[in-house]
C-alpha cells in the first residue's frame, strides 16, 4: 500500500528530500565565499588590535603608555598575512580549540578579531586546567579528538608528538609566511620542532631567572644592586641569602621550587646547567650524576637551608605567593615573577626588586635556563588543520604576545622583535636581562617520557631537600629511573624515537658566544 | 450459588526455576558493568606495558617491577603508618565520646553535631585543613598566640608533621562514623546486665570495660574493618593537602596508583599496583574479621 500525503507519495517525498539534501550539501561547499561577503573591513579590525584596546587601562595609566605599538609591525604576522586570501580559502569553516576552563572567557573575547579577520568560526572546548594533560591524552588515544588545536605545557611535546598525535605544520608555516626566524632559537627549536618537523608554535616563552629584593639585599651588599657584579656566583647567592635569613622580620633568605615532581627537577636543572650539566650524552645515556649535576644539587641543598619554610612543598603557586607577598629576599623562578612584581594589584614589592643576570658556577657556563613554557599544536585528526594553524598563528602573533606581557598575565613572548622593544621593556623590568640571556639559553629536550622522567627525578631531589637521602643518592636513583623510563619509550643502544642530532642544537644555544655583559 | 474459585495459574517448572535469576539479572548486569568489567580489565591491563596506543605483553613484568619499586613499598608503608595511627585515634576517640554520649540524654539529643564533619565534602575539608596548616598558617598562628611555639612551623618540611596533618584531617572528619556505630551498639545492649553489675557495686568505667566493651566486640570489629578499608584508599586529603610531600612521606597507595596512572600514564603498572592493593586489602580484612569472630565464639 502506498501512503499518500496531499498527493505526495512517501517514496517521492523521500526522493525529493534526498535531492534537497544533496543540493544543500553541494551548496554548503560554496558557503565560504558567501560567508566572507558579510565580514568586516580588515584594516579596521587590525587597528583595533592595539595597546589601547588590549592592555589594561590601569596599567596604561600607571606607565603612561601611549598607543604606540609594543612590537615591530613589520614582524607582526597578523599585519603581514593576506587576510583576503585566508577568507577566500577558509571563511565559513570551524575550528575547535581546547583551552583551560579558566581561560575560556578571555579566549573567546580574544578570538573575536580572528573570526572577523578570517571568517573562520572558533568553538572553544573548555578543559579543567589541572587535568588538561589527562583529558588531552584520553582524547588523543580515542583516535577522534574533539578539538583541532590545543595549547599545553611544552614538556609534553615529545609525549604528544612521538605517537603521531600532532599534525606537521611546516607546509602551512611556509604558505602563510610565519616569521619563525623572529623567535629566539631556544623557543623555536624546543617548543616547535620534533625530529626536524615543525609540530608546534611557541606560546608561553619562559625562562627562569634570579630576582633580588632591594630593601634586603642592598643592606647586605652595602649598596645598590648591580645586575652583573653584585651576585656573580651561586656561592655568593648562598652567602647573601644566609645573611638575609638572619635578618628576620618575616622575610626568609630565598624562595624556590622544591616540591615533589617536576618542580624540584626544574630548580636543579636551572642551577646544574650553570655548572655545565647536560642531561644526556649523544647516545641518549642520561648523565645526571656527573660532577656538574652533583654540584648543581649540592648548591640547591645549600640554598634550601636559607629558604622559606614550606620550600619542600613549594610549586609555582606557593613560590609566587611568597615572592609577591614579600616573604623572601631572593627568588629563583620565572621571568614573569619579575613582571608581575611590578604590578601593584599583584604585588607587595613594587619597585623593591631587581632581576639579575644568572649567577655563575666556577668551571661551568653561562646558561640561563629555558624551562617549562607552553606550546600550541594542531591535532593530526583535525578536520581543519589549516584553519587551526591560522588561529594559533593569530594567538601567538607578536603584537598579541607583547600585550600579554604588558598585561603581566604570565604568557611571555619569545620574539626578538618584541623583547627588544624599548616601550615594552619600560613596563617589564626583567626584559632586558631576559632578552640578553636568551642567546645562551639551556633547555631540556622534549622527549617522549620526559614529563615522567622529570617527575621521577624530582621525587628523588625532593627527598634530598627533606634530608632523607644525599645529593649523590638522589641523582643515582634519578638516573636509574630515567634509564628505565627511556627504555620503555623506545630509547636503547643510542637510538630512539627522537634523533639526538636533531635535538642537540637546541639544548644549549650559547656555545662559543661572547657573554652579553 | 457459590462461585467457583479460579484455579491459580501455574508457571512452567522452567520459568519457576529461571524466575529468581531473571529478577537478579538487572542488578547483576549493572554490577558487571561498573565493577566486574573494570576489575577484569584492570587485571588484563596489568599484564601489559601500556604507552598510550601501544600495548606490549609483559606477563607478570609489571608485578615484578612493582615489588622492586622503592616508591611502592614506601607508599605501602605510609599507608600502613598513617592508617594505623589514624584508625587507632579514631577508634579511641569515638569509643570515649560514645561512652559519655549514649547514657546522657542531653548529649544524645545533640548527636547530630558530632556527625557534622562527616557530612562535609571531603575535598572541601581537605582544602580547609590545607589552609589551616600550610597556606593560611592558621594553626601556627594559633600555637604562637598561645605561646607554644616561637615561629611558623613548616608542616610540610618534616616527615612526621606532614603525616600528622593528614591524620588530624582524617580523624576530624571520620571519627563520627565510628562514633555513631558505637553509640548504636551501646544502646542496643541489654540494660539489665549493666543494672545487675551496678547492683553488685561495679563502677561505670568497670562496667564499660568489662561488660559493655566485650559485648561490643563484633560491632567494633566490623566498624573498624570498614573504616580501615576506607583508610587504605585515602586519596583526597593527600591530593589536596600534600601531594605526597615531603619526599614521598605522605604518599599513600591510592595516590601512588593515581600518580602512575594519571600523571605518568603507566596504565599497566598502575593496574598491577591496584590489583596488588586489592589482594592485600582483602587478605587483611578477611584475616581481621575471621580472627575477631573466631575468638569471639570461643
Amino acid at each position: 500500500m502506498t501512503i499518500r500525503m496531499r498527493g505526495v507519495s512517501r517514496r517521492s517525498f523521500l526522493r525529493t528530500g534526498a535531492a534537497f539534501g544533496v543540493a544543500t550539501g553541494v551548496g554548503g561547499l560554496k558557503m565560504p565565499a558567501l560567508a566572507q561577503s558579510g565580514l568586516g573591513d580588515i584594516q579596521t579590525v587590525l587597528d583595533g588590535i592595539s595597546v589601547a584596546g588590549y592592555v589594561r587601562e590601569d596599567y596604561r595609566k600607571l606607565y603612561n603608555m601611549s598607543d604606540e605599538p609594543l612590537w615591530d609591525p613589520a614582524r607582526d604576522w597578523i599585519r603581514t598575512v593576506d587576510w583576503e586570501k585566508v577568507r577566500s580559502e577558509l571563511a565559513g569553516t570551524t575550528v575547535r580549540f581546547a583551552i583551560g576552563a579558566a581561560d575560556q572567557e578571555s579566549a573567546a573575547e580574544g578570538l573575536k578579531p580572528f573570526e572577523a579577520l578570517s571568517g573562520i568560526k572558533v568553538e572553544l572546548v573548555p578543559i579543567p586546567d589541572d587535568s588538561i594533560y589527562d583529558k588531552a591524552i584520553a582524547e588523543f588515544i580515542s583516535g577522534n579528538a574533539s578539538f583541532d588545536a590545543l595549547q599545553f605545557f611544552s614538556a609534553w611535546l615529545g609525549d604528544f608528538a612521538a605517537p603521531g598525535f600532532l599534525a606537521p605544520l611546516d607546509e602551512y608555516a611556509t604558505k602563510w609566511a610565519l616569521p619563525l626566524d623572529d623567535y629566539y632559537d631556544t623557543y623555536r627549536l624546543n617548543y616547535g620542532y620534533v625530529n626536524g618537523q615543525l609540530v608546534g608554535l611557541p606560546f608561553d616563552c619562559d625562562i627562569q631567572m634570579v630576582h633580588l629584593r632591594k630593601s634586603v639585599m642592598e643592606k647586605i651588599l652595602g649598596g645598590p644592586i648591580d645586575r652583573v657584579t653584585s651576585v656573580p656566583s651561586y656561592d655568593e647567592l648562598i652567602r647573601v641569602t644566609a645573611e638575609a635569613n638572619k635578618l628576620g622580620g618575616g622575610v626568609a633568605g630565598i624562595g624556590m621550587l622544591g616540591a615533589r615532581g617536576f618542580w624540584s627537577t626544574y630548580t636543579w636543572e636551572h642551577v646544574a646547567a650553570q655548572a655545565g650539566m647536560m642531561l644526556f650524552d649523544d647516545q641518549w645515556n642520561p648523565t645526571l650524576n656527573t660532577d656538574a649535576g652533583l654540584k648543581g644539587l649540592e648548591t640547591v641543598l645549600a640554598l634550601s637551608k636559607n629558604a622559606i619554610e614550606g620550600v619542600s612543598g613549594a610549586g609555582w603557586g606557593e613560590n609566587r605567593a611568597a615572592w609577591l607577598g614579600g616573604q623572601v629576599a631572593a627568588n629563583i623562578s620565572w621571568q614573569d615573577s619579575g613582571t608581575q612584581a611590578m604590578r601593584p594589584d599583584q604585588s607587595q614589592i613594587v619597585d623593591d626588586f631587581v632581576t639579575i643576570y644568572e649567577p655563575r658556577i666556577a668551571g661551568g657556563v653561562f646558561a640561563p635556563p629555558n624551562i617549562a613554557g607552553s606550546t600550541s599544536v594542531v591535532t593530526s585528526t583535525s578536520q581543519n588543520k589549516e584553519g587551526a594553524f591560522l588561529m594559533l598563528a593569530f594567538l601567538t602573533t607578536s603584537s598579541i604576545m607583547a600585550m600579554n606581557e604588558a598585561n603581566a598575565n604570565g604568557v611571555a613572548p619569545g620574539y626578538r622583535s618584541v623583547l627588544s622593544n624599548e616601550r615594552l621593556r619600560a613596563v617589564s623590568q626583567p626584559m632586558e636581562v631576559w632578552a640578553n640571556s636568551l642567546d645562551h639559553a639551556w633547555c631540556s629536550p622534549r622527549l617522549p617520557g620526559m614529563f615522567e622522567m622529570e617527575q621521577a627525578l624530582g621525587n628523588e631531589i625532593n627527598r634530598a631537600i627533606t634530608g632523607q637521602i644525599t645529593a649523590k643518592e638522589a641523582l643515582d636513583n634519578g638516573q636509574a629511573a630515567w634509564v628505565k623510563i627511556m627504555e620503555k619509550n623506545g630509547f636503547k643502544g643510542g637510538a630512539g624515537p627522537i634523533n639526538y642530532a636533531d635535538v642537540a642544537p637546541g639544548l644549549y644555544v650559547g656555545a662559543g658566544k661572547p657573554l652579553p655583559f | 450459588m457459590a462461585k467457583a474459585t479460579p484455579k491459580p495459574r501455574r508457571r512452567s517448572p522452567l520459568l519457576r526455576k529461571a524466575f529468581p535469576y531473571l529478577l537478579l539479572t538487572p542488578a547483576l548486569l549493572y554490577l558487571m558493568a561498573i565493577t566486574l568489567y573494570p576489575g577484569l580489565f584492570a587485571i588484563y591491563q596489568s599484564l601489559f606495558v601500556v604507552r598510550f596506543l601501544s600495548w606490549t605483553w609483559t606477563g607478570f613484568g609489571n608485578y615484578s617491577a612493582i615489588l622492586q619499586d622503592r616508591e611502592f613499598w614506601a607508599a605501602l608503608g605510609n599507608t600502613a603508618i598513617i592508617g594505623a595511627i589514624s584508625l587507632s585515634l579514631q577508634t579511641a576517640i569515638a569509643l570515649t565520646i560514645a561512652y559519655f554520649a549514649y547514657r546522657d540524654p542531653f548529649i544524645r539529643g545533640w548527636r547530630i553535631v558530632y556527625l557534622m564533619p562527616m557530612l562535609f565534602m571531603p575535598s572541601a575539608v581537605a582544602f580547609i585543613w590545607k589552609l589551616a596548616f600550610n597556606d593560611g598558617r592558621v594553626i601556627s598562628d594559633l600555637l604562637m598566640s598561645l605561646g607554644l611555639i616561637e615561629r611558623n612551623v613548616d608542616w610540610l618540611g618534616n616527615i612526621w608533621l606532614a603525616r600528622m596533618t593528614l591524620i588530624v584531617a582524617d580523624v576530624w572528619q571520620w571519627t563520627p562514623f565510628l562514633f555513631i556505630i558505637f553509640v548504636a551498639g551501646l544502646q542496643s545492649q541489654d540494660q539489665e546486665i549493666e543494672e545487675a553489675a551496678r547492683l553488685d557495686g561495679a563502677s561505670w568505667p568497670a562496667i564499660f570495660w568489662n561488660i559493655s566493651l566485650p559485648m561490643m566486640r563484633p560491632i567494633i570489629v566490623v566498624a573498624v574493618t570498614l573504616r580501615g578499608i576506607d583508610i587504605t584508599t585515602m586519596f583526597t586529603n593527600v591530593y589536596v593537602m600534600t601531594q605526597g610531600s615531603p619526599g614521598g612521606a605522605t604518599e599513600t597507595m591510592s595516590y601512588f596508583i593515581y600518580r602512575q596512572g594519571f600523571r605518568m600514564f603507566n596504565f599497566g603498572y598502575a593496574s598491577a599496583a591496584s590489583v596488588l592493593m586489592l589482594i592485600l586489602t582483602i587478605v587483611i580484612a578477611q584475616t581481621v574479621v575471621k580472627r575477631a569472630f573466631r575468638s569471639g565464639k570461643s
